[in-house]
């Protein structure tokens, strides 16, 4: 199947990456302070690339830890706090998307200005791809939208996928095949492996 | 699939841009709204907390009201009421019977013989004591009432009493003997002051009425009752109680003119005399359920409700009133804490009544489910 490839995200920092990859930095859980600094910049990009939005990293960043405030105490292994608090923003950003999506139903609220997304180094060619492609997620479900960014943007395994969405491998497969089936419809796939 | 990752290989995302100024500003943020949150949990948490104190509190409180409070207790020759009141009976013949008795009525009949009566004043409570066909009615007093046919002799030792007897009345005061129903000559006596009534209005027409004057009042109650004028006819019976005989068609009438002119709190009185005195009367089970009513949605007084639905029934199992007076002996008993008496009453409906259109009301009302159709 599909193999995650390593240069999809313009950061390599291997902390950056939601799951797996094993604990890089030394951290003291009953120190919230400590982990606030070592894990903040990892949820802000997580939720960066799966809401698309700059503006809403903030927000999102601070209803993570608020919540991740009151649970820490229950966190025993310095280990997993990475993949707790993945699952954490991944629910907190499935939740958002599908709010954002009936508020856009209900003309509250505009799609975001995905031409921002790409990391800077990226081609004129590659941030209007990077735009169009977050534009059509728009059109899937949320929980598709994120497990597509998680595999193919996050490059995570999908035993990672399932384990931060909280679902199984199948529902995972079937998600990116919904993801690829709409993205294939409207010719991003095709065009971009005609030219590509 | 190698259109995807060709596709995929050139989606370049950026990183958050987040550094270290950001990160301590964000970090104070978070420690605010999670000290913020911990304290709108604490209050939440008292207030759960004392809600359901509250709740508990409200429940015990009801779970240890007594139920049915014994109100009266016989002990060896005397009565002993739980406000204090007593009875002792005067001699071995003599003989006491306890009528109704709730918190806001009590009636004591004398058999026979005589008793002395020592009645702790209670304005919410009206006590009476009837021998033969003379009623003696009281707040709070001592007095011995004896029965020497075809008359009944009442002294005071303390308070007023008034005294009614069929064709009038006579208020008693301490130290003061009365024979009753009077003699004609004491009848003719110049007529004593009026009579605070248990609700402390004065009566305005004097007692020992004449009794041309009475059987004038008394046609003229019973024409304006049977017409329906019933707060005219209740004026009149409230001049001369005396109008109202003992028979069960007056009782009834009085206590229609009372309940449907707005002294609901008068009708009891006739409707337990009747329930009492006339039992075997066809109109004693309607009596007793309109007892019932009145109890239960006019005074609030659901446990004595219970008692008067259940007579009905006693009254008349078979009769028309039964089923409506079951359902709503389910309903007092529910109403004044009784569950498991309500549902066990529910349950007796439901297999009584299986068909009734009412029976899922009557079985929430007990505290049953509803029976899935």
């Amino acid at each position: 199947m599909v193999r995650p490839l390593q240069n999809l995200t313009a950061v390599d920092r291997p902390d950056l990456r939601l799951a797996g990859g094993g604990d890089l930095l030394a951290v003291d859980v009953s120190n919230f302070d400590a982990v606030f600094r070592r894990f903040a910049p990892y949820v802000a990009t997580v939720a960066r690339r799966l809401l698309g939005d700059e503006a809403e990293v903030e927000d999102m960043v601070q209803d993570v830890f608020v919540e991740a405030h009151h649970g820490l105490s229950r966190v025993r292994d310095a280990g997993a706090l990475r993949g707790w608090l993945g699952r954490i923003c991944v629910r907190r950003c499935v939740r958002r998307i599908r709010r954002q999506k009936l508020w856009r139903m209900l003309s509250l609220e505009s799609s975001p200005d995905y031409t921002e997304i790409a990391a800077p180094g990226a081609s004129p060619e590659q941030a209007a791809l990077v735009a169009n492609v977050y534009r059509l997620l728009d059109d899937v479900g949320a929980l598709e939208r994120v497990v597509w960014i998680l595999k193919f943007v996050e490059g995570e395994s999908l035993d990672d996928v399932a384990m931060l969405c909280a679902c199984s491998k199948s529902t995972v497969q079937r998600k990116l095949r919904t993801v690829e089936a709409c993205l294939r419809n409207h010719g991003v796939l095709k065009e971009r492996g005609v030219h590509g | 699939m190698a259109e995807t990752l060709r596709a995929e290989a050139e989606m370049p995302v950026g990183a958050a841009r987040w550094d270290a100024a950001r990160v301590e500003r964000v970090l104070g943020q978070v420690k605010y709204s999670a000290a913020k949150r911990k304290r709108e949990r604490r209050a939440l948490g008292v207030a759960l907390t004392l809600l359901m104190l509250l709740v508990l509190g409200g429940l015990s409180m009801r779970a240890l009201r007594p139920v049915a409070e014994p109100l009266v207790l016989r002990h060896a020759g005397s009565l002993r009421f739980a406000d204090g009141s007593r009875v002792d009976l005067v001699g071995e013949a003599s003989s006491v019977e306890v009528g109704p008795v709730s918190v806001s009525y009590t009636e004591l009949v004398l058999e026979k013989g005589a008793a002395r009566f020592d009645v702790t004043h209670k304005p919410e409570r009206r006590f009476a004591v009837r021998a033969g066909n003379t009623r003696v009615e009281v707040l709070g007093t001592r007095f011995t009432v004896e029965r020497n046919e075809p008359r009944v002799r009442v002294s005071v030792e303390q308070g007023r009493v008034r005294v009614i007897w069929p064709g009038g009345e006579r208020a008693l005061s301490a130290g003061e003997v009365g024979w009753f129903p009077p003699d004609a000559s004491e009848a003719a006596a110049p007529e004593p002051a009026p009579v605070p009534r248990g609700d402390g209005q004065p009566e305005s027409r004097p007692n020992g009425v004449r009794n041309a004057d009475r059987a004038a009042l008394r046609s003229q109650f019973l024409e304006l009752a049977r017409r329906g004028e019933y707060p005219q006819a209740y004026r009149v019976m409230r001049e001369d109680p005396g109008v109202v005989t003992n028979s069960a068609e007056d009782l009834m009438l009085a206590a229609d003119a009372a309940r449907l002119s707005g002294h609901p709190e008068r009708a009891p009185e006739y409707l337990r005399r009747i329930t009492t005195e006339h039992r075997r009367d066809s109109r004693a089970p309607l009596a007793a359920f309109t007892l019932g009513r009145i109890l239960l949605t006019q005074l609030g007084e659901p446990a004595e409700a219970q008692r008067a639905f259940a007579l009905t029934r006693e009254l008349a199992p078979g009769g028309a009133l039964a089923e409506d007076a079951l359902a709503r002996e389910v309903e007092s008993a529910e109403r004044s804490g009784q569950r498991a008496r309500a549902q066990a009453l529910a349950d007796e409906y439901t297999k009584r009544y299986p068909a009734s259109k009412r029976l899922d009301a009557v079985r929430r009302q007990g505290g049953l489910e509803p029976i899935a159709q």
